[in-house]
């Protein structure tokens, strides 16, 4: 028999799997980026500087928050937009943005294509990835780091 | 065959990337212009025939669903080609916006080349 989103979705190591998955894919399609490896939870939390929640609503519910290192938003930021001469502002909306796609990423391996509703994205502190309890993966990118958490409501 | 192609999304980096893509995608594009909600986009179509609208879902104003309605309520407009690019993977949101009118619906993330065969698709016009 098998499972259902909600039930996969309450295994933390498949979370986590899926959201290697999720980033590695948003990753080189949009950014034309690669992760270079895990990171240290500790180390990647130290740096982190910007970040944006999504929630999503279907067979489950919850939220995707990323946070990202200034150096990695920005060195992203640049690979999404193609040009080195980026602005504070731009950064701050592809962390919103990278948060969409991250999100639809990982709801979308949970269930049948498109059973989930994803809200808007929202900035948050990078120390709401701390405060939030999920499955939690830290990554680290060509330059900084990336972390995402993925909790059930 | 040169495309004028509107960008309609609220997030201006999305335009960026968007308009970014279709160039690394190969197709000729002419003027690629950009509006951040329906209402902007239709302002922009009544001054510049577009061969092609790319449009995003989740906006503030005007959204996707009402500019394809609006779209599809006048004789001329109805004529552009749109192609929904959005986030929502939704099965039933993917039928409701080709049902309103689009032609294609791309969902994010996307490949350019998976931009650029639905935009042929659309138009019709052989893949290079």
């Amino acid at each position: 028999m098998s499972k259902t989103g909600a039930e996969v979705y309450s295994k933390p190591a498949v979370v986590g799997v899926v959201i290697e998955a999720s980033v590695e894919r948003v990753l080189e399609t949009m950014c034309f980026s690669a992760v270079m490896g895990p990171a240290e939870m500790e180390l990647a939390q130290a740096s982190l500087g910007i970040g944006a929640r999504v929630d999503f609503q279907g067979p489950t519910q919850g939220a995707v928050l990323i946070g990202c290192s200034p150096a990695g938003a920005q060195t992203l930021t640049r690979n999404f937009l193609g040009t080195e001469d980026i602005t504070d502002l731009q950064v701050l909306q592809f962390v919103s943005e990278l948060a969409n796609m991250i999100c639809g990423a990982v709801v979308s391996t949970f269930g049948a294509p498109g059973q989930y509703d994803l809200g808007s994205p929202d900035p948050v502190a990078s120390t709401a990835l701390v405060a939030t309890n999920g499955t939690r993966v830290d990554f680290e990118l060509e330059e900084g780091f990336l972390s995402v958490v993925a909790y059930q409501a | 065959m040169t495309l004028n192609v509107l960008i309609v999304d609220d997030s201006p980096v999305m335009r960026s990337f968007v308009k970014r893509v279709l160039k690394m995608s190969g197709l000729e594009t002419g003027l690629l212009l950009e509006a951040g909600d329906g209402k902007q986009a239709l302002a922009v179509m009544q001054e510049h025939p577009m061969d092609l609208v790319l449009t995003d879902i989740n906006m503030p104003e005007m959204n996707g669903e009402q500019l394809l309605r609006t779209l599809q309520a006048d004789a001329v407009l109805r004529k552009t080609p749109v192609v929904v690019v959005s986030t929502d993977a939704r099965l039933d949101r993917v039928d409701q916006m080709m049902s309103l009118g689009a032609s294609g619906y791309v969902t994010k993330p996307f490949t350019p080349e998976g931009l650029r065969h639905e935009v042929e698709r659309v138009l019709g016009v052989a893949h290079v």
